[in-house]
C-alpha cells in the first residue's frame, strides 16, 4: 500500500512537517503517520491500512504536491531495512553553496522573465535565469501554447462534423483520440521550450534550475541539484500566478480537473460541468463541446467573461446556447459529490434554490493569482499591493526597492503573456537607465472560443461608467461577406470614440478571425488614430478586416453594407 | 446551537488543550472559543522548537513554550494578548466568513484593517493580527492572535533564537512588521477587544470554562518533552564553544529529539579524539548542555 498526500485544491505545494514513523515502524489503520502544511494550514497524513513502514519517499521539510507517493506500506512481512541517520558529511556537503555574481538576476522565466533575459542580454548585461520548473511558464507550458493546441484540434473536429455544410461527405462515425490530441499538444509545446532553450544559449544567459528565495533585499538563495548564492545588481521577479483556491466541499474527488490536469486528461469525458465562466472556463467550454462532449458551465457573476462588454457576453452566451452549452450564471456551486456509479454530482444554488447537475467530470476555472510560493519574499522588504496580492510596482516596474523590479503575473496588474512581455521590456529599459513608463491604454485581450473574442483599450460599458462623451458604432459579421464564405455570420465589432479628442479609444470584436483583427484596433489605438486613419485607409476585399472600415465609417455618414 | 465559550484560565497549556478537545467535539455549527495566556510563545506544528526562541531566555523569564495543533509560524502571547477561535466542521467552514467576522469587529473598533496572503490582518502594512488553521478528520478550527497592547520587548527577546547556527528541516518563521491595537487608539484595551467579538460574534449563548468545570485531556502532553522537543523535525545544528586548549565545534543531526549523528572536532594541538564522547552521545536526547558535560568530562578525566 502506498500512503498518498492527500489532494490540495489548485495542487498548491504543501510542505511535509513533523514525519511521525520511521521505517520498520508497525502502524495501525488511521495512526498519524505525518503532518503537511499548505499555507498557514496543517493536516495530518493517515494510515489507510495496517502493515509495516517499508519505504519512506519524502522528507521533513521538502515542498510535496498532491497526491504524491509519502510511505510505502508493507502489509504482511516485516522488513528490517534500519533506517539511516543523515551522515555528517552530507550535513557539511549541503552548506556549500556557489556564489555567482551577475548583473541581472530575473527569476521565472516564463513570457515576462525569459524576454526580460533576452532583450537584457542582447543590451550587454550578464544576465542570470532562474526556473524552478520549465522554461517559458505557464503559457508555454500550462497556459496559452497548450489550450490553442487544443482550441486547433476541436476547430477540426467541429469542421469535420459539419463537413457535409460544405458539400464534403464523410464516411461513417468520426471519434475523438484524445491522447493523440494530447500528444499532439504537448509535441508543440516541446518545440517551443526547446527553442528556448537555444534562445538562452545563443544569448548567453546562464540559466540555473533551481527554487529561488531571497536572504535579503540584496542576496537570492537558489536551492536545485546544486545550491547557489547570487548577488545581483538588479532582480527582476517574474514568478507568474498560480491557480486560485477555492473551498468548495467535494473539491479533491477524483473526477474533479483543474486547468492543469485538464490539459493532460486523456480520457474524454461524456459530459463535464465547469465552474466559472471566465475566460478559461469558456474557451474550455466549446473545446469540449467540440469534441462532442455535454458542457454545463456554473458562472457565479449575472454573465459570463466578465472582462468583456455585456453585449458581448450576451452574443457569446446566446451562441453557446445554440451550441447546446448548458450555461447556468448567477449561481452558486455549494458542494460536488459522487455517486454511487462513480459520477460527479455537482449542487448549486441561485435565485430559485438549490440545483443538482450530474457529470463525468468537473474543471474548476475559477482563475488564478500570484505565485509568491518559496520566494521568501518578505526577506526583501518588497511590498505587497494593497491587497496583499501580487508585488507592488510602479509605471516603471518597479518596486519599493530601487534594484528590485516585478513584472507579469506576480504584479497582479494584468493577466496576460503579452503584458508580462511588454513589462518585461520597460523594466530592463529602465535598469539600463532608459526610463521607460508602462502604458495600459492598449492592451489587446483574446478569448478563443468559437468565435473568438477580441478587446482593446477601454470598453463602452467601462466609458459609461466613468461617465466618459463617447460614440460607439457597431457593424455585424453577417454584413461581410468573406465571414459568410466562411459560415461564420455570427458576431460584430464595436469601436469606441471619444468625442471630446475624435480618437478611437476602444474596440471589441466577436466574430470570425477576432484574434487577428484586434492587432489593426491595437495599432490604430496606440498611435492615437481617428475614425479618419481608418476610413482612408484601403482595406483588401474579400477579407474580414473590411468590418473594421465599415465600422469607423458608422462615425460618419453610416457603413456601406448595411 | 451556537455558542461562545471563553477562557477564564491564563494557562497556555489549559487553553491550547481546551481548544483542541472543543475542536474534537465541533459539530456544524460555528463556535467562538474566546481565551488569554500568560507570557508565552505558541510554536506551530511542525516547526523546530530551538530554531524559533531562545530556550534559555524564556526559562530565566518564566515564559512557557507551547506547540499547538495549527501551522504557521511562532507567535509570543501575554494577557496584551486576545485569542480567537472558530470551530466547526471542515464542510461549514468558510474563512471568508471569519475574516469577515474579525474585520467587522475591528470596525465597531475604529480600525480599518487590510487581509494579507499571509494570513494576516495588517493595519497600514503592519501586522496586528496572525491566523492559522487545523484540520483533522472532519474537524475544523481557525484561530489567530490578536494584539492589544502585547509587550513587543519579550516578544523580541523571546523570539530570537539562541542558537542561530542551525538548519532545520519543517516550518520557519516569517518576520513581521507588528503593530499593537492600543497604540492606534488608546483606548482599546483587551476588555473591549473581548466585548467587540461578543457583540460581533452576536450570541447570547455563552459559556465559560476552568480547569474546574472543562476537562481537557491533552494537558499533560502538551507540557512533555516528547511534544515539545522531539516533535522539531529533523534538523541539523553547529555548536561551537572556545576553551583554554582552543576551539571546540560540533555538528550534531538531530531527529525525533534523539542525535542521529555527531561529529566533534577541534582546532587544538593536543590531539583529542572524541570518538568516545561521540559513541557516548549518539543516541541521547539532545540537549545543548549534556553534549558541553560530555566532552568537559571527557577532557577532564584525559588531563586528569
Amino acid at each position: 500500500m502506498i500512503i498518498k498526500m492527500i489532494p490540495v485544491f489548485g495542487n498548491e505545494m504543501g510542505t511535509v512537517g513533523k514525519i511521525n514513523v520511521k521505517v520498520g515502524d508497525k502502524i495501525a489503520a488511521g495512526d498519524v503517520v505525518a503532518q503537511v502544511e499548505t499555507g498557514k494550514g496543517n493536516r495530518s497524513i493517515k494510515a489507510s491500512s495496517a502493515g509495516v513502514v517499508s519505504k519512506i519517499l519524502c522528507e521533513e521539510g521538502a515542498q510535496i504536491a498532491s497526491n504524491a507517493e509519502m510511505f510505502e506500506i508493507n502489509e504482511t512481512a516485516p522488513t528490517n531495512e534500519p533506517s539511516k541517520p543523515d551522515n555528517i558529511d552530507n550535513i557539511k556537503a549541503q552548506k556549500t553553496s556557489k556564489e555567482i555574481t551577475t548583473d541581472l538576476l530575473i527569476i521565472g522565466a516564463g513570457p515576462g522573465g525569459y524576454v526580460a533575459a533576452i532583450y537584457a542580454a542582447k543590451n550587454g548585461l550578464k544576465v542570470t535565469l532562474v526556473e524552478k520548473s520549465e522554461l517559458g511558464g505557464t503559457c508555454l507550458n500550462v497556459g496559452c501554447i497548450p489550450t490553442k493546441a487544443l482550441v486547433k484540434s476541436s476547430e477540426i473536429a467541429h469542421n469535420v462534423c459539419s463537413a457535409a455544410d460544405f458539400g464534403i461527405q464523410t464516411d461513417g462515425n468520426i471519434s475523438v483520440n484524445m491522447k493523440q490530441v494530447i500528444d499532439r499538444k504537448d509535441k508543440v509545446k516541446d518545440r517551443l521550450v526547446s527553442g528556448i532553450d537555444f534562445l538562452m544559449k545563443k544569448n548567453g544567459i546562464n540559466v540555473i534550475s533551481g527554487q529561488a528565495s531571497f536572504v535579503d533585499e540584496g542576496t537570492i538563495a537558489v536551492t536545485g541539484n546544486e545550491n547557489y548564492i547570487i548577488k545581483p545588481k538588479d532582480i527582476i521577479v517574474a514568478t507568474g500566478s498560480k491557480i486560485s483556491k477555492i473551498a468548495i466541499p467535494g473539491i479533491d474527488l477524483p473526477f474533479v480537473l483543474n486547468s492543469t490536469t485538464a490539459l493532460s486528461c486523456t480520457d474524454l469525458p461524456k459530459s463535464i460541468t465547469i465552474i466559472g465562466g471566465g475566460v478559461i472556463g469558456m474557451e474550455f467550454a466549446f473545446i469540449y463541446k467540440n469534441f462532442g462532449v455535454q458542457v454545463h458551465v456554473i458562472e457565479f457573476m449575472n454573465r459570463l467573461l466578465t472582462m468583456v462588454d455585456s453585449d458581448i457576453s450576451n452574443e457569446i452566451q446566446e451562441i453557446a446556447k445554440e451550441e447546446n452549452i448548458d450555461i447556468h450564471t448567477s449561481s452558486k456551486v455549494v458542494k460536488i459529490q459522487g455517486s454511487v456509479d462513480g459520477k460527479a454530482v455537482i449542487t448549486y444554488e441561485d435565485k430559485d434554490g438549490e440545483h443538482l447537475l450530474v457529470s463525468d467530470k468537473v474543471l474548476v476555472a475559477i482563475g488564478r493569482e500570484p505565485n509568491l510560493e518559496g520566494l521568501s519574499i518578505e526577506n526583501s522588504g518588497v511590498l505587497l499591493n494593497n491587497k496583499g496580492r501580487g508585488i507592488q510596482v510602479d509605471t516603471s516596474m518597479r518596486t519599493n526597492i530601487k534594484h528590485i523590479y516585478a513584472i507579469g503575473d506576480v504584479t497582479n496588474i494584468i493577466q496576460l503573456a503579452h503584458v508580462a512581455s511588454h513589462q518585461a521590456i520597460v523594466a530592463v529599459d529602465n535598469i539600463l537607465n532608459k526610463h521607460k513608463e508602462i502604458d495600459y491604454s492598449a492592451v489587446p485581450n483574446v478569448i478563443f472560443t468559437a468565435p473568438e473574442i477580441a478587446s482593446v483599450g477601454i470598453g463602452e460599458d467601462q466609458a459609461k461608467e466613468k461617465g466618459m462623451n463617447i460614440a460607439v458604432s457597431k457593424f455585424p459579421f453577417a454584413a461581410n461577406g468573406k465571414a459568410l464564405t466562411m459560415n461564420e455570420p455570427r458576431g460584430f465589432i464595436k469601436l469606441v470614440k471619444s468625442n471630446e479628442t475624435g480618437k478611437i479609444i476602444g474596440g471589441s470584436i466577436i466574430g470570425a478571425d477576432a484574434s487577428s483583427l484586434i492587432s489593426i484596433l491595437t495599432l490604430a489605438i496606440a498611435n492615437g488614430f481617428t475614425e479618419k486613419e481608418i476610413t482612408k485607409t484601403i482595406f483588401p476585399h474579400p477579407t474580414t478586416s473590411e468590418v473594421i472600415y465599415e465600422a469607423a465609417l458608422g462615425f460618419g455618414i453610416g457603413a456601406l453594407h448595411q | 446551537m451556537k455558542k461562545i465559550i471563553i477562557s477564564k484560565e491564563f494557562d497556555p497549556y489549559f487553553n491550547i488543550a481546551a481548544e483542541n478537545q472543543l475542536f474534537l467535539d465541533s459539530d456544524e455549527d460555528i463556535h467562538l472559543f474566546l481565551w488569554q495566556n500568560d507570557a508565552s510563545v505558541i510554536i506551530g506544528r511542525n516547526q523546530n522548537i530551538y530554531a524559533e526562541c531562545n530556550l534559555k531566555y524564556l526559562k530565566e523569564h518564566d515564559i512557557k513554550v507551547v506547540r499547538r495543533f495549527s501551522g504557521g509560524g511562532a507567535v509570543y502571547h501575554d494577557k496584551g494578548n486576545v485569542n480567537f477561535t472558530f470551530i466547526t466542521k471542515e464542510k461549514t467552514a468558510n474563512q471568508a466568513k471569519f475574516i469577515e467576522i474579525i474585520k467587522a469587529a475591528m470596525a465597531k473598533l475604529g480600525i480599518d484593517c487590510e487581509f494579507s496572503g499571509r494570513n494576516d490582518l495588517l493595519y497600514k502594512d503592519q501586522k496586528f493580527s496572525g491566523h492559522a488553521y487545523y484540520t483533522d478528520g472532519d474537524n475544523y478550527m481557525y484561530h489567530g492572535t490578536m494584539l492589544v497592547n502585547e509587550d513587543f520587548k519579550q516578544l523580541e527577546k523571546a523570539l530570537s533564537p539562541s542558537m542561530l547556527k542551525l538548519q532545520s528541516k519543517g516550518i520557519k518563521s516569517v518576520r513581521s512588521r507588528v503593530v499593537n491595537l492600543s497604540s492606534i487608539n488608546s483606548e482599546i484595551t483587551v476588555e473591549k477587544v473581548i466585548q467587540t467579538f461578543i457583540e460581533t460574534f452576536d450570541c447570547k449563548n455563552i459559556e465559560y470554562i476552568s480547569k474546574a468545570n472543562f476537562k481537557a485531556p491533552l494537558e499533560q502532553m502538551l507540557s512533555s518533552y516528547d511534544w515539545l522537543y522531539a516533535q522539531s523535525p529533523k534538523f541539523d545544528i553547529e555548536l561551537e564553544k572556545r576553551y583554554s586548549f582552543g576551539n571546540v565545534s560540533i555538528y550534531i543531526s538531530v531527529s525525533d529529539g534523539m542525535i542521529q549523528g555527531i561529529k566533534i572536532n577541534t582546532d587544538s594541538l593536543c590531539l583529542y579524539d572524541f570518538k568516545p564522547c561521540e559513541d557516548k552521545l549518539i543516541g541521547k536526547r539532545f540537549d545543548e548542555q549534556t553534549v558541553w558535560k560530555c566532552i568537559e568530562q571527557y577532557i577532564a578525566a584525559k588531563d586528569g
